[in-house]
């Protein structure tokens, strides 16, 4: 009975892994864990990078920021009024945020706190965030603070329960805690305390006309380049970021511009590039030998090609497949060991789960990393051997 | 069923080169068996590589079955291999770590036999050959006679019209050597055009030779 003969040469293929497992256990490990760490690096580098993306829905269409000798200082309450002025300003909303480092026994954290205002902010609309327990903060409220859903478990925060915050600059206050919320981005269930404006202000020390920034929300935000252009034309010594600009900043942070996945894919290409060397420095004699006596019993050089293929793609997807699988069940088992060197600044933010994200595009470019030079590295030397008659490629032995 | 003029095959070895073949010529008949004799190295290997389509002559022409195939594209010569030649090599070369029904069914994959049939049909000939309680053992597990006779079964599984054998008792036992001549003297009698290349007396005495040449300077005499 006949069948396609592609069926046929993936069981010989199968075969012949099988017949030299030390050849092809030298291919597959190597590849397994490089292709492990590539995919722990890649996931979460996109899980951070789509967790960073997730933040941006909860800012303000427009931040603006006041500048001084190229360095962000305080904004003026007086430019609040003048933005509000422009055509399709929807609201200007101030805050007054800022970086808490705070000394725990496993070392220093970091918290962001942020003030704003509760009355000048369409809360569920412009803050993508939702409130599990207790209540968001209303514009009477003084020094009271919602905070994430993981900074409350790893404080054991409740409602009601008073915070007595005091970070290593020197600035303290109390706080009280009306609320806990969760949002799509995990840092900010982890690190963000979300308080009255005055609370933030006493804490911070700044005076009552001056905030950190100003959220200018928009009736559409589609125009928010021209309206960003506009404010930028009118005054000095201010930038203007849109969220379109923020996404761009974030994206080259982590794509192109990430330099510690960078020197990372590297160090994985040159582990493929070794393994392509010794794939193709160790076939030679036995893949001559063999390519000759397929030839000779009517194998077709395209069959034979075909075949090693076959070869090095059970190895490599193997290879690529166990690895990436391990990758996704480390990360899901919390990262153990690794996790602090692959967040990079875990030393600074608090504790929170290792983001992960799994793009189809990540797994294409694992695939064509981890397989495609492997398979050139087979394929090249065999279609040349190929090409030898059968006679020369038996003789050699 | 086998003509070959004026075929000549040169060596380059080096700056040197060397002359195998020089304007030798021959004629096969279907259904005949032809002995090519002459000591080691006098080119009787590179005569049936050519004729088995391993590799082309420097110049002259083979014909098998009226197709001139010494010119032939090697898609074409391939296709020749895999159905009207069977060839046994002298070292056998087969494929270490494969089982001998594996080793023997290798030539139907390409053309899309599964492995069921392919078993089927190799274990026809390895029984056949009187190897059926070895088939499953690996050949480089077998002895010398056994791998040889593996090697036979490998040249018939396609059932070729023609042969080839390059010295086929040269690497086995006395005791084997009589089970290979009554295989190919079986053959013979099937119809098959056997093409040998030996120095062994004992072949030439035993199988029903219809002529036979010695080499001589290149050409066959």
């Amino acid at each position: 009975m006949t069948s396609s003969k592609h069926h046929e040469f993936w069981g010989i293929a199968g075969r012949n892994v099988l017949r030299f497992p030390g050849h092809a256990l030298t291919i597959f490990i190597p590849l397994f864990i490089a292709m492990g760490l590539a995919s722990v690096m890649t996931f979460i580098k996109d899980g951070m990078y789509h967790d960073a993306l997730k933040s941006i829905t909860m800012l303000p269409d427009i931040t603006i920021q006041q500048m001084d000798s190229g360095r962000i200082g305080h904004i003026n309450a007086s430019l609040s009024k003048q933005i509000s002025s422009y055509e399709n300003v929807q609201n200007v909303s101030p805050r007054i945020w800022g970086h808490v480092p705070v000394a725990t026994a496993k070392g220093i954290v970091t918290y962001t706190m942020m003030g704003i205002d509760p009355g000048n902010i369409t809360f569920g609309n412009k803050l993508n965030l939702k409130i599990e327990n207790g209540r968001f903060l209303n514009p009477a409220d003084r020094h009271c603070a919602v905070v994430g859903k993981i900074f409350a478990q790893q404080n054991n925060v409740k409602i009601g329960t008073k915070i007595f915050l005091k970070d290593t600059l020197g600035n303290e206050s109390e706080f009280s805690i009306i609320g806990t919320f969760a949002c799509p981005a995990s840092i900010f269930n982890a690190d963000l305390i979300l308080t009255d404006l005055q609370g933030a202000a006493e804490f911070f020390g700044y005076n009552n006309s001056e905030y950190s920034d100003l959220g200018v929300h928009l009736k559409d935000p589609a125009q928010a380049a021209l309206v960003s252009g506009m404010i930028l034309a009118d005054n000095k010594n201010i930038r203007a970021l849109t969220k379109s600009q923020l996404s761009e900043m974030i994206r080259q942070a982590y794509a192109s511009k990430s330099g510690i996945f960078q020197l990372m894919w590297l160090i994985i290409l040159l582990t493929i590039f070794l393994l392509c060397w010794a794939q193709t420095s160790s076939i030679g004699l036995r893949m001559k030998q063999e390519i000759g006596l397929l030839k000779a019993v009517g194998w077709q050089t395209l069959d034979i090609i075909e075949l090693k293929m076959f070869e090095v793609l059970i190895i490599g997807l193997a290879g690529l497949l166990t690895g990436i699988l391990f990758g996704i069940i480390y990360l899901y088992l919390g990262a153990p060991l690794l996790k602090d060197y692959f967040l990079g600044w875990a030393a600074m933010y608090p504790q929170f789960p290792v983001p992960i994200y799994i793009e189809w595009s990540s797994l294409f470019l694992l695939f064509v990393v981890g397989v495609f030079p492997l398979s050139v590295a087979t394929i090249f030397p065999a279609w040349l051997m190929g090409t030898i008659e059968p006679d020369s490629a038996i003789r050699s032995l | 069923m086998i003509r070959i003029n004026s075929l000549k095959k040169i060596f380059r070895q080096g700056a040197k080169d060397i002359t195998v073949l020089s304007g030798l010529d021959l004629n096969v008949k279907r259904g005949e068996c032809v002995i090519i004799r002459g000591p080691s190295g006098c080119g009787k290997t590179t005569l049936l590589n050519i004729i088995g389509c391993l590799t082309r002559p420097t110049d002259g022409e083979v014909f098998i079955a009226d197709k001139r195939i010494s010119h032939l594209p090697e898609h074409f010569r391939c296709q020749l291999r895999r159905s009207k030649i069977g060839f046994v090599f002298q070292q056998f070369n087969l494929i270490a770590g494969y089982t001998a029904v594996d080793n023997v069914g290798i030539p139907l994959a390409p053309l899309g036999i599964g492995e069921s049939d392919r078993r089927r049909r190799a274990l026809f000939l390895l029984d056949f050959l009187g190897l059926a309680d070895r088939a499953d053992f690996p050949v480089n597990e077998l002895s010398g006679g056994e791998q040889q006779r593996v090697a036979m079964a490998r040249a018939l599984i396609n059932a070729p019209d023609i042969i080839i054998a390059d010295e086929p008792i040269s690497n086995i036992d006395a005791q084997t050597s009589e089970k290979v001549i009554d295989i190919l003297t079986r053959l013979n009698r099937e119809g098959k055009t056997l093409l040998i290349s030996t120095h062994d007396r004992l072949l030439i005495e035993r199988l029903p030779v219809t002529s036979s040449h010695e080499f001589n300077a290149g050409r066959l005499v």
